[in-house]
């Protein structure tokens, strides 16, 4: 049974396709159309799915959305009434999406595809079932309880749920205004970054900071009962009524206006962010500790955007309220494509599911990829200048030996991910114990605020060397303290007192023996990496290791600020020619930017993606 | 002027009366108790978690809204099926508004 799931019309527009159970392909419409987080109907995610498959339209035996537009509908309108005179500009703000797009899904997707498959017909899907689907049916448990936790669904915003073999069925909600994704939205707004971009800035500015706007959002903003629910006050937001955020009276509480896009970054904004963090972790526990009461289980399943916090997520972990813990990679609303699917095929269409000791991911590894014969016609016949290796285990020890002399690698290899981290196929890496690489990745590459802060890579079995950390985290999910061992102590408040705001200065002193991918609190983004999970990648940081002794690498995704990821070799080159890249690395092929056209490397491209 | 001006503004009147008359039009508006949880079953906002999503006709669409609203025993939403049928069907094969035509509104939360 070959089951098509979409989702679109939010952000982060994705197309999955499963094959009895098994996941085939999965993609992100913004990896093929270059617009971040692109929102439209992922009519190239769809095409890619169905041609990874070997499959027309009318092969598909049924065709998912994962969102009901009669449920969005409703609680549009009942916004509508509840701000009652003052609706109009909520009208005005979503009346086109709505009564034009996603009402008529069916009719969008259908013009698409020629057809709804063999029944003829969408199948939609409540959001956060979606979510819960993509969270429990690849994990590797048979029965779990499952948390979604976004910015809002259809009225969903939080939700406790089971998974129980092909079942999965939420118990209890929190529904819109009150969410907690809307929160950390509001702020991450506040705060000056883009919602549903930022959220990551923030989690990465909140380290710098000290919490003590807890009190104050917990007074004002938020109740959180003993159990995790909560309640936001609605009068101190607008997005109820308006097509900001938050207002002035949000920005009373924290003695100022918003920070503009392009202003400085303050210490303001820095506690801020590190007391909404705080909140949020509070009400994640406490939540998980309810999802462990209701469903007597002894592990959990994680989806919605929040599970993209990987901070929280590390806190939970530490608080060993559940034995384990999967979150899917793709937590946001692309993986509500794969959830909508996996949900028809188990729960609707009643098929037995397989668990084992892996989980039905594959790593993530579900996009595009491209052969080498692709690859080298495409080099060719631009005239670019390569070395081919044959052996990909020499490929490794030169591009071990190139990060060990402080070369900074774009690493093009195997499937394109599926979720917004990059795990080795689509990613630059380096060596993590350069003092200063974390600003020169940043500013020179990167083209991003010098503070935010990179994720190593580091061997499966050498994960309990480096971080406080003894299981796997191949999705990068989970963050960890460095260990005491390795750190290198600083005193941040007198750093401060230093350097003003100037972050740069704080940024590169050193704080670990591997300080490009240690925060200022000695925290990382871990990915572990086995040679099962992917033999190429984990072959270079092997050989690294036989250099160097250091078994990490900085893993950051093959992009500049404001790109997607790069997807195809095309977009690979020509990042890393626009960039202080020094070797491309397409498959097989190493490209020395030494070797280069110079004529190629004019183009400044900080201005060719609108900053996220 | 607009094809659906008339739309836009029956749905900001119909709201604006309905918002005299109903104290509070979310589901769980009512605070007090030691959460704020609630129970799937006693919310009954959509009868299926997934269905068959198939409307073409007018008559169609306001089967399924009044279906929703029946279930949800909203009877008061029932002034907005009229409205919203229009609109839907007026707004059939309209391009998308220009921000959806750019990719992505600056204001992503478009709920």
């Amino acid at each position: 049974m070959n089951v098509l799931g979409i989702s679109a019309y939010y952000h982060d527009s994705a197309a999955s396709l499963i094959r009895d159970g098994e996941i085939v392909a999965a993609a992100q419409e913004e990896r093929f159309t270059r617009r971040k987080h692109d929102h439209g109907l992922p009519v190239q995610a769809i095409n890619f799915c169905l041609e990874t498959g070997g499959l027309k339209p009318h092969d598909l035996d049924a065709v998912c959305y994962y969102d009901n537009p009669f449920l969005t509908l409703d609680r549009w309108l009942k916004n509508c009434i509840q701000e009652g005179d003052g609706s109009k500009k909520l009208i005005e703000k979503s009346f086109s999406s709505l009564f034009a797009e996603r009402l008529w899904v069916h009719d969008a997707i259908r013009e698409t595809l020629g057809c709804l498959g063999k029944k003829g017909k969408l199948f939609v899907c409540e959001h956060h079932i979606s979510h819960a689907g993509s969270a429990f049916y690849p994990s590797p448990f048979s029965s779990a309880a499952i948390m979604t936790v976004d910015g809002v669904g259809e009225w969903a915003t939080t939700t406790i749920g089971v998974g129980n073999k092909n079942e999965v069925e939420i118990l209890r909600q929190i529904s819109y205004p009150h969410s907690l994704g809307l929160l950390y939205s509001a702020m991450t707004y506040f705060c000056g970054f883009k919602v549903n971009s930022g959220e990551y800035k923030l989690m990465g500015l909140a380290p710098y900071g000290e919490p003590k706007y807890v009190d104050l959002i917990k007074d004002h903003l938020i109740e959180i009962k003993e159990d995790g629910s909560y309640r936001l006050n609605t009068t101190y937001f607008a997005f109820t009524r308006d097509t900001a955020m938050t207002d002035d009276y949000f920005g009373g509480l924290f003695a100022g206006r918003r920070r503009e896009a392009d202003a400085p970054i303050t210490r303001r904004e820095m506690d801020l962010a590190a007391s909404v963090q705080n909140v949020t972790e509070e009400v994640i526990i406490r939540m998980a500790k309810t999802a462990k009461k209701i469903t007597g289980e002894t592990k959990l399943c994680l989806a919605g955007g929040v599970a993209l916090n990987c901070v929280a997520n590390g806190k939970l972990l530490k608080e060993k309220i559940f034995d384990d813990l999967w979150i899917q990679p793709a937590a946001g609303d692309a993986g509500g494509s794969l959830g909508c699917a996996l949900y028809f095929y188990y729960h609707c269409s009643g098929k037995q599911r397989a668990t084992g000791v892996r989980d039905m991911q594959k790593n993530s590894y579900l996009g595009p990829g491209f052969s080498l014969n692709e690859i080298q016609h495409y080099l060719d016949s631009n005239g670019i200048t390569y070395r081919l290796f044959g052996d990909k285990q020499a490929l490794a020890a030169e591009i071990a030996e190139r990060l060990a002399d402080n070369n900074t690698i774009g690493l093009f290899s195997g499937r394109m991910e599926f979720g917004p981290r990059a795990l080795g196929n689509r990613s630059i890496i380096a060596n993590p114990m350069t003092g200063g690489m974390q600003s020169k990745l940043n500013v020179k590459i990167k083209f991003r605020e010098s503070f935010r802060p990179f994720a190593p890579t580091v061997l499966s079995e050498s994960v309990s060397r480096y971080f406080d950390l003894d299981q796997e985290s191949p999705y990068m999910l989970l963050v960890a303290e460095v260990k005491e061992g390795l750190r290198r102590s600083f005193d941040l408040t007198e750093l401060f007192a230093e350097n003003g705001d100037d972050m740069l200065p704080i940024v590169n002193k050193e704080r670990s023996t591997i300080p490009a991918v240690t925060h200022v609190d000695f925290t990382a983004r871990v990915q572990t990496i086995s040679e099962d999970d992917n033999p190429f990648y984990y072959g270079i940081i092997k050989a690294f290791e036989r250099i160097t002794g250091c078994s990490v690498l900085v893993n950051t995704s093959f992009n500049v600020r404001g790109e997607p990821i790069v997807c195809s070799p095309q977009q690979a080159y020509a990042c890393f020619m626009h960039t202080d890249l020094d070797v491309l690395v397409l498959e097989n092929f190493l490209i020395l930017k030494s070797d280069q056209n110079p004529m190629l490397q004019g183009m400044d491209w900080r201005n060719e993606y609108e900053p996220d | 002027m607009s094809l659906t001006d008339q739309e836009r503004t029956k749905i900001h009147e119909i709201a604006s009366r309905l918002n005299g008359k109903i104290a509070n039009a979310f589901p769980d508006a009512d605070g007090g108790s030691d959460s704020y949880f609630r129970d799937r079953i006693d919310l009954k906002l959509f009868e299926r978690p997934m269905f068959e999503y198939a409307f073409e006709t007018p008559m169609e669409l306001m089967g399924e809204l009044e279906g929703m609203w029946k279930y949800q025993d909203a009877d008061f939403m029932r002034d907005f099926m009229a409205v919203c049928t229009a609109a839907a069907f007026k707004c059939r094969h309209a391009p998308a508004d220009e921000e959806g035509a750019k990719g992505i509104s600056a204001f992503i939360y478009e709920f």
